[in-house]
């Protein structure tokens, strides 16, 4: 075990003391596009990474994430934009740096492990101009890293789906890329595995120092692996923040909707304030008097209380274990989700009084522009 | 997600791809070239020899003949894929050899067995007449002749393909059809038959192209074919420029063919994920079925493969009784190895850039570039010998009549056999496994050597063997572009039949089999291999 | 090992680019038979030189190989010889054009020599004297170097000499309904066709392929078959060349059920052909060329192919096969080969009557 360990420190320490502290983006997109003949894969889009950081791509299917993931890895020529790795510029005007030269780890949905080679002999397969005893102590070191010691001579039909999964991630870390790419890693394997290996590859991913670009369109799986978070719509993107700044001040209606639940409901500009059907709520904003606006509300944002004269009455309680689920419907006429512990129960038709707290309103104009206070 | 299909094209193909794929393809249109240049020769009684309605209502004859062929061997071969794959069939790995060796008996000889087997006053005639009194057996000139004995000699190219996609068909697609209330029959029909149709399609173009070609056995049996129309001018009328002419409409007819089979591939994914064990589905129990199922496999190995070599051994044994010395034929069996040999190099040489294109950069210009492949294999070798007569002789003097030549011929010829193998494997190599190896750091053409051929490699091994079968008892471009006093099994054998010395026809005749038999051990092997292997 | 596969594709890519690549490699030569007949020729002084000479035989390698071989070594000439059918190789030495590597081309028939006519130079006075008149061309640009007569194969079994007819034009009769056998694509049946029409014009040939269709007679794609097939009974009567029929003797003996039938009455169905040789203009070993031919015109060729392949010799004072009707036995037509080359309107006749596509 010894020796294992004091590799890991190394290649820890060596990540890190490429880090420095004023570094430039490892990453950087500048209004990269990418359309097909018949749509916009990509659409102007703008990102950087910071090096050591964990960025996670969210977004319905067919919103252009995996083709960002292939124009960085260079398996796709942008249409306009630029890209650079590392201060270099790879893809862009002139510019064009294949993959193989690119320093860019890609981790597949499907694995695309090597059926022809063994273990051993993918995890080698990017090593280059090694000699055969380095070779040999890099494969080990990383099957100790994903926990595959000893199997190396096995083929990969040999394997379970989450062993599989481990070996397409220490092949993609052996070379140690500058940016490891990972494409819904995780989609391919059943639940309670997912969690265990998550938590695997973040341990190993922070022990690496690697930076990391996943894309996926599992939220929970967003926000846990996230340093920061982007949303993609439609090749655009909605919004790239903190995962927790993302979820409680979406700045988009699409961001609101898809990153957790959420419900609108129409409220009115008042002097200094919003009314709706929870209440009325202070709020500061040029808006003349009088502009419809929509609040985003979110079930576990309301406090629920009986009261007869309450403001909502229950229309329907679901039963989801750890806490029950209502919908309510308002004097107003919406109809909202509200969370409440599962001990408590409240039976249909039974009012009760809602409150909305948050520490800050997140307000929308009718249907399509946004404003937050 | 980004459509696969489209996504791979996305970033360029080597230039040693598609160079070799040009070169390729350079090739392939030579014939056509020699026939445009000759057809522009032509006057107008060629014209008028043309647009009669005859030529239509022979066209319309080989159209028949070709469809016909191709759905009776495809009946045949789907029944035997499945026996020899699927099912418990007792001795199913010596029925999967037997029951491809028919491929490699060239078409005049076996037309020519069949007459003397099953013809009017033939050896079962005879055989019948003594104790049941029949004198006369239902005709076999003509149309039933001809269907028949091409359907038994074409079938083996659509058992290959099937059998190839039957080993590696995911269990669980039947599994959910069962589980879906389907019953084993109704599974087959629209859950496997479905999923076997590129393959074959793949099959069937290879034999209705064949029988297209086919002027042996059609001109033994007597059914005027647009093929026989063309050696007719050849040889008859000694008009080349007639015979180019109609060669040209036997292109248009056999590109429409090839761009239907371009059709029936849709927009299927093949290669499977490779998530998970790869599983074998199980093995059907036939229980009393396995009687007749063993009747028909038997029924066709007997009619394909048996009679006619009795005939050939029965033959030999008397050609030795009286005293015909066999001598030579080991170095000419060699010769024959080694030219084919050559031919199933390079077809796969020439294949695989091809296939790479069409694959992993599909477009207007790498199908056109495929399809373009299959010309050879629809014209008349005479007309594809003849074409390199003319550019060998005159352009490339230094090699001409030499094995560099006559390779090439080949290759023009067979190249379609070893594209549909190289196609099919590559297809099952998920494009995302090369990706890898691009973000490993490895260039493309690394990549291809890495990954790629190694994938392929069961695959293309099969389709050589393919070529070198059909390269064994290749005959009219052999006749004219090998080296002086070059023989071959097929030379040899056409030698001595054509001036009727049997005896001396039938031993090399019989090597031809022989020795195309270890190309098709190997084949059902590696196939074995592939199917149950890491693939 | 990565290293291999790097070398493998880099071996594959210059196999598609350059075939050329097995140029130099050398074909393995199939050993020669001995030859059939032991006298050597003393005549012909060795060369001074080792000649060659390239041969296109459209005739069979099994027939006339043990002559060539022995011409070779009678005057050290070295002989290389590509066999394929007749019409195959005309049309290669028209291809080829000025490239031809041929010296000689010897051929079948006279259709075959005819249509490349142009490309053979002319034959001296002397060589071409050696035959009869009608058996050279008539400019002198090939000769005939050995006989085949046409005759009617008929079963034994069924039939005997005296029921057939004199003429080959009373087949039409519908008496022989169902029991003719033709090659009708076959250069000597067509030749024949050919003589038809010099002899009774293009009405009454005309008339005769219309009757003989009329007669619904089996089709085979050439000669052997067609022998077989009245061998076997298939047919009663085939119109053929008469050599095929002694194939059949040797190799199946005298049971075979089927004999020759010479036409008595001197019309195209008696007519006699010949496999003749000529010289191309582009060789470059004319004076070799020469020698073969005048080889192939001399006593021991001249009874090698009676001898051995049952044709006729076409040189005065060579010994026909006994097996054989002599030819003067045979009223053949009065006509010069050399007139049979009309082969297209030949065969628009057989377009018009339906007989060929």
């Amino acid at each position: 075990m010894a020796p294992a360990k004091k590799s890991i420190m190394v290649i820890k320490r060596m990540a890190q003391e490429e880090k420095r502290a004023d570094s430039p983006p490892i990453l950087a997109l500048r209004g990269v596009t990418r359309s097909y003949s018949e749509s916009m894969a990509v659409d102007r889009l703008s990102l950087e990474v910071a090096q050591g950081e964990t960025l996670v791509i969210l977004g319905p299917s067919g919103c252009g994430k995996t083709t960002v993931l292939r124009l960085i890895a260079g398996l796709e020529h942008p249409d306009e934009g630029t890209i650079d790795i590392s201060g270099r510029r790879v893809a862009g005007g002139r510019e064009w740096v294949p993959p193989e030269k690119r320093g860019v780890g890609l981790v597949f949905q499907d694995y695309a492990l090597f059926p022809h080679l063994s273990l051993s002999q993918n995890i080698a397969f990017g090593l280059k101009g090694m000699k055969p005893a380095q070779r040999r102590q890099r494969v080990w070191e990383i099957l100790f890293l994903v926990g595959l010691e000893g199997l190396g001579e096995r083929h990969p039909h040999q394997l379970s789906g989450g062993q599989q999964q481990r070996v397409a991630l220490g092949r993609a870390l052996a070379p140690q890329p500058q940016v490891l790419l990972l494409d819904e890693p995780f989609s391919n394997l059943d639940t309670d595995l997912r969690l265990q290996v998550r938590e695997e590859v973040r341990r190993i991913l922070r022990t690496t120092g690697t930076t990391a670009i996943f894309v996926t369109h599992d939220q929970e799986e967003a926000f846990s692996l996230a340093d920061r978070l982007a949303v993609l719509n439609e090749g655009r993107m909605e919004q790239l923040e903190k995962p927790d700044m993302v979820y409680n001040f979406p700045t988009t209606r699409f961001v609101a909707d898809f990153v957790g639940h959420a419900d609108f409901v129409t409220g009115e500009v008042t002097n200094g304030s919003v009314r709706t059907g929870l209440g009325a709520f202070p709020y500061q904003t040029d808006l003349p008097v009088g502009t419809p606006v929509e609040v985003m509300v979110r079930p576990d944002n309301l406090l629920l209380s009986p009261d007869p004269e309450g403001n909502t009455t229950v229309v329907e309680r679901r039963f989801l274990g750890p806490f029950n689920q209502y919908v309510l419907r308002l004097s107003s006429g919406d109809f909202i989700h509200a969370n409440a512990p599962s001990a408590v129960v409240y039976a249909e038709g039974i009012r009760l009084r809602a409150e909305l707290r948050v520490a800050c309103l997140t307000v929308f104009l009718d249907a399509t522009a946004s404003e937050v206070a | 997600m980004a459509p696969v299909g489209r996504a791979a094209g996305a970033a360029r193909p080597p230039a040693v791809v598609w160079l070799s794929a040009a070169l390729v393809a350079a090739a392939m249109v030579l014939p056509m070239v020699y026939l445009v240049v000759r057809a522009l020769g032509a006057g107008a009684e060629v014209w008028e020899l043309l647009f009669r309605g005859r030529t239509l209502a022979i066209l319309a004859r080989s159209v028949v003949l070709a469809a016909v062929v191709t759905g009776a061997s495809t009946v045949i071969a789907v029944v035997l894929a499945w026996l020899t794959v699927r099912t418990d069939l007792p001795l199913r790995r010596w029925w999967a050899v037997l029951t491809i060796l028919p491929l490699v008996i060239p078409s005049y000889v076996g037309a020519f067995l069949i007459i003397v087997g099953l013809g009017p006053r033939g050896m079962l005639q005879q055989f019948l007449e003594g104790p049941l009194g029949i004198e006369r057996l239902p005709e076999i000139y003509g149309f039933p002749g001809a269907m028949l004995i091409l359907t038994l000699l074409s079938y083996p190219y659509v058992l290959l393909t099937v059998r190839a996609a039957l080993w590696r068909l995911d269990p669980a697609l039947e599994e959910a059809s069962l589980s879906l209330g389907h019953g084993a029959w109704d599974t087959f029909r629209r859950v496997t038959l479905p999923l076997l149709r590129p393959a074959i399609a793949a099959g069937a173009l290879l034999v209705a192209l064949y029988t297209l070609s086919d002027f042996g056995a059609v001109s033994l049996l007597r059914y005027e074919t647009f093929t026989w129309a063309i050696y007719l001018q050849y040889e008859a009328a000694l008009d080349r420029t007639a015979a180019s002419a109609l060669s040209l409409v036997l292109v248009a007819l056999a590109l429409s063919i090839v761009f239907l089979e371009a059709t029936s591939r849709g927009r299927a994914r093949y290669h499977r994920s490779t998530v998970g064990a790869v599983r074998r589905p199980a093995t059907v129990r036939l229980g009393k079925w396995r009687w007749p199922a063993l009747a028909f496999c038997g029924g066709i190995a007997l009619f394909a493969l048996a009679i006619p070599m009795a005939i050939l051994v029965y033959w030999v044994v008397r050609g030795i009784a009286a005293g015909e010395a066999l001598g030579q034929v080991w170095g000419v069996a060699l010769n024959s190895a080694y030219v084919s040999g050559l031919a199933a190099l390079a077809c796969v040489a020439a294949a695989l850039p091809v296939a790479y294109l069409s694959v992993r950069h599909p477009g207007r210009i790498s199908n056109l570039l495929e399809r373009i492949s299959y010309m050879g294999f629809a014209l008349p070798g005479i007309v594809i010998a003849l074409a390199l007569v003319f550019f060998g002789a005159n352009f490339v003097t230094p090699i001409y009549q030499t094995v560099a030549l006559l390779i090439f011929a080949y290759m023009v010829l067979f190249l379609p056999t070893a594209l549909g193998a190289a196609r099919a494997s590559l297809l099952q190599v998920s494009p995302r496994v090369e990706e890898a190896a691009r973000s490993l750091g490895r260039t493309p053409l690394q990549t291809m050597a890495a990954i790629t051929l190694p994938l392929v490699r069961q695959g293309v091994l099969s389709g050589a063997a393919l070529v070198f079968l059909v390269t064994m008892k290749e005959l009219p471009a052999t006749l004219l572009l090998s080296p002086i006093g070059f023989k071959t099994l097929a030379t040899t054998t056409w030698a001595a039949s054509s001036e009727a010395f049997f005896a001396k026809a039938a031993a090399p005749a019989l090597l031809i089999i022989a020795v195309s038999s270890l190309a098709v051990a190997i084949m059902s092997w590696q196939e074995r291999r592939g199917g149950s292997g890491s693939g | 090992m990565r290293k291999t596969y790097t070398n493998l594709v880099a071996l594959i890519v210059a196999l598609s680019v350059l075939l050329t690549a097995c140029a130099g490699a050398t074909p393995t030569p199939a050993t020669t038979p001995t030859p059939m007949i032991k006298e050597v020729i003393k005549e012909v002084p060795a060369a001074p030189k080792p000649q060659s000479l390239t041969i296109y035989s459209g005739r069979s390698e099994t027939l006339v190989d043990p002559i060539i071989q022995q011409f070779g070594q009678a005057t050290g000439i070295e002989v290389a010889v590509k066999y394929a059918k007749t019409a195959q190789l005309a049309a290669t030495l028209q291809e080829e054009g000025e490239k031809s590597p041929a010296d000689i081309f010897f051929a079948q028939d006279p259709g075959g020599l005819g249509a490349v006519e142009d490309m053979l130079v002319r034959l001296p006075d002397g060589m071409l004297d050696q035959v009869s008149g009608w058996a050279h061309s008539p400019d002198g640009r090939w000769v005939g170097i050995s006989g085949r007569a046409r005759v009617v194969v008929y079963n034994t079994e069924r039939l005997t000499e005296s029921d057939l007819p004199d003429s080959i034009f009373a087949f039409t009769d519908p008496q022989w309904k169902g029991r003719i056998g033709w090659p009708p694509t076959n250069a000597s049946f067509q030749t024949m066709v050919t003589a038809m029409r010099v002899i009774w014009g293009e009405d009454k040939t005309r008339q005769w392929l219309l009757g003989i269709q009329a007669n619904d007679p089996k089709i085979y794609p050439k000669n052997t078959p067609t022998v077989a097939a009245a061998g076997a009974g298939e047919i009663d009567v085939g119109f053929v060349n008469h050599y095929y029929l002694y194939r059949f003797l040797q190799e199946h003996g005298e049971s075979f059920a089927a004999r020759n039938y010479h036409l008595p009455s001197g019309g195209p169905g008696a007519l006699v052909m010949v496999a003749g040789a000529g010289i191309l203009s582009t060789s470059g070993s004319k004076e070799a060329a020469q020698r073969f031919l005048k080889f192939m015109l001399s006593p021991v060729a001249q009874q090698y192919f009676t001898g051995q392949t049952f044709e006729y010799p076409l040189v005065e004072g060579v010994k026909t096969n006994r097996l054989l009707t002599p030819l003067n036995e045979i009223t053949r037509p009065q006509i010069d080969l050399g007139g049979l080359k009309d082969i297209r309107s030949t065969q628009a006749l057989f377009r018009e009557t339906g007989i060929l596509p």
